[in-house]
């Protein structure tokens, strides 16, 4: 069937989003033709206002509606501690533990050939500058625990080392709160492989 | 373990399908393109998670429907489980065990199955990678950690083939290379260890099977060829022997654009009475040699686990001389082994010796 131009375009519009897949874009665009013309056009603006007022920090590269953002300007948090993450998503998750009183840096995505990124693709050259003029301590590598992750953590640490930083990586193993019984093969062998003394 | 029934639902050609299973010998007798080998492969997926003819999921529901089920009811240990599947077109499959919702790789293991078939009987004399296969399939089932690392060594070597590829066109650093590289070694040490354990486990039930079948006239051993690696042994630690490797590599590999050593480029090698049955075996060794080694399997999983896999048989019974085929059939009622055959030829399975044949046609079984 053939829908009319403007559904169309905001199926099509729909479609581009990471998750949605052809009926859910469809059901999509027929709940905003559902909307009160009042909540459409508030849709509109929220995703116009994240648009503009949303960018990045210049320090970390986190996204933020203010520069530096309000975890850079913070007179509260460590300043001689970075944690590099992949992407802004991790800073949130790592917020939310409130336990963390260092800043940040957002690499924006991890080294992977098969998709073409090498370092120049990373916020990396912006990382070995803002180390050159902070008296930065100690870099936690919190990049994902999969092959990609790992590589850039790697790299990174290479990086720094010679600049006599201290450079860490987070540990993976078994959840906290579960029971070593429940733990699947896989988790407990990393656990193992990342045990520390005592 | 035992399969004690099956439901399929949508599954294939099969609108609806209700079956108890014999513990012992079941055959499906029908012409081809009938649906036997749909119960076959019901079963391999339920233990593997995937068809050894399709990886895509869809094509395992019927024709024009939206969703298709399989689940069954099996006994491990005496303990009776029950697994399903729910197919959707267009979305993910779930798998629920004992009505709980689970992750693929909880199920690796649930579920152990020794699949015989045709291209079996070539495995000796084809390509070193149908080995490799046979070896990782056989590993993984016992052992999910196995299958992990061999999926995160899979994805480095991707990695690092490509960004091979990259440097040879002059758009990344070789430098770079290190940060694979020191991932690889690892988890080529750890996969190759495993191999040469099972290999070492397999090596004497092989043996064993292979006197028996050949009435005591032939021996045969099973070595592990670790590529790189053609004379004497390995002294240091395998991982930073991998290491080395890797690192002397990295100028060829670059070249080629593949990395020349790993796991990925080994082999097994079989000797029967010392001669190298891949280059220098009759085909009749290599069936004999093809048998003793899916029988090794069972023993396999026998000393890994406790107790016999499934055994299934596709349309492999006609591809076995007579002699062949029997001691098959003796080793199997031995051993009170839980056995799906398929087969085109009644004459092959004689009513009185063969208690449970089951006829198939277009999507349908009757218990014959
Ligand atoms: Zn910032």
């Amino acid at each position: 069937m053939q829908y009319i131009a403007p559904l169309a375009k905001l199926i099509e519009h729909f479609r581009a989003l990471p998750g949605i897949g052809p009926k859910s874009a469809v059901r999509l665009a027929y709940h905003v033709l559902d909307m009160d013309a009042e909540k459409a056009k508030a849709l509109a603006g929220a995703i116009m206002e994240a648009k503009e007022k949303i960018g990045f920090c210049t320090t970390c590269f986190n996204l933020s509606d203010r520069n530096p953002c309000e975890i850079c300007a913070s007179e509260k948090r460590d300043h001689t501690t970075i944690c590099v993450v992949e992407q802004p998503q991790d800073v949130a998750a790592m917020e939310r533990m409130h336990d963390y009183h260092g800043v940040y840096h957002v690499l924006h995505g991890a080294l992977s050939p098969l998709e073409g990124i090498g370092p120049e693709k990373l916020r990396i050259r912006e990382l070995l500058v803002r180390l050159q003029s902070s008296d930065v301590k100690e870099i936690i590598m919190a990049t994902n625990p999969n092959v990609e992750g790992e590589a850039t953590a790697m790299y990174i640490a290479r990086l720094l080392k010679p600049m006599g930083l201290r450079v860490t990586r987070i540990a993976h193993g078994l959840p906290v709160g579960g029971d070593l019984e429940y733990a699947d093969e896989v988790t407990l062998a990393k656990a193992m492989e990342n045990r520390v003394e005592l | 373990m035992k399969i004690r029934s099956m439901e399929l639902r949508n599954y294939r050609n099969y609108e609806a399908l209700s079956l108890s299973l014999d513990e012992d010998i079941n055959v499906f007798l029908g012409q081809n393109a009938q649906g036997k080998t749909n119960v076959l492969e019901a079963v391999y997926y339920s233990a593997l998670a995937r068809s050894h003819r399709t990886s895509v999921d869809g094509e395992l529901i019927r024709w024009e429907e939206p969703k298709g089920f399989l689940s069954l009811v099996f006994e491990r240990i005496g303990v009776e489980n029950t697994l399903e599947f729910h197919f959707e077109r267009g979305k993910r499959r779930r798998i629920m065990y004992n009505g709980q919702p689970i992750r693929t790789k909880e199920l690796i293991g649930a579920i152990n199955v020794v699949l015989f078939s045709p291209e079996d009987l070539f495995l000796i004399k084809g390509a070193p990678a149908g080995r490799r296969r046979f070896l990782d399939m056989e590993i993984s089932q016992a052992d999910p950690a196995y299958f992990h690392d061999l999926a995160v060594y899979t994805r480095v070597i991707t990695q690092r083939n490509t960004l091979l590829k990259r440097i040879r066109e002059h758009q990344a650093q070789r430098s770079m290379l290190d940060l694979w590289d020191e991932q690889l070694a690892p988890l080529a040490a750890r996969i190759v260890k495993k191999r040469q354990k099972a290999v070492g486990l397999l090596n004497e039930i092989a043996d064993r099977m292979q006197r028996k079948i050949s009435g005591e006239r032939e021996e045969l051993s099973l070595v592990y060829e670790l590529h790189g690696m053609e004379e004497g042994t390995v002294t240091e630690e395998l991982s930073s022997w991998y290491n080395q490797r890797l690192r002397e590599s990295q100028e060829k590999d670059i070249i080629r654009g593949a990395t020349g050593v790993g796991p990925h480029r080994d082999d097994l090698a079989f000797f029967v009475n010392g001669m190298d049955l891949r280059s220098y075996g009759s085909q009749g060794q290599q069936r004999t040699g093809a048998l003793a080694l899916k029988l090794s399997e069972l023993a396999f999983f026998k000393e890994e686990t406790g107790e016999y896999p499934v055994l299934l048989l596709d349309d492999v019974m006609s591809e076995l001389d007579r002699g062949r085929r029997e001691k098959l059939l003796d080793f199997i009622r031995e051993e009170h082994i839980q056995t799906l055959i398929t087969a085109t030829d009644e004459a092959y399975f004689p009513e009185k010796e063969f208690g449970h044949i089951y006829h198939v046609k277009a999507g349908t079984v009757e218990a014959g």
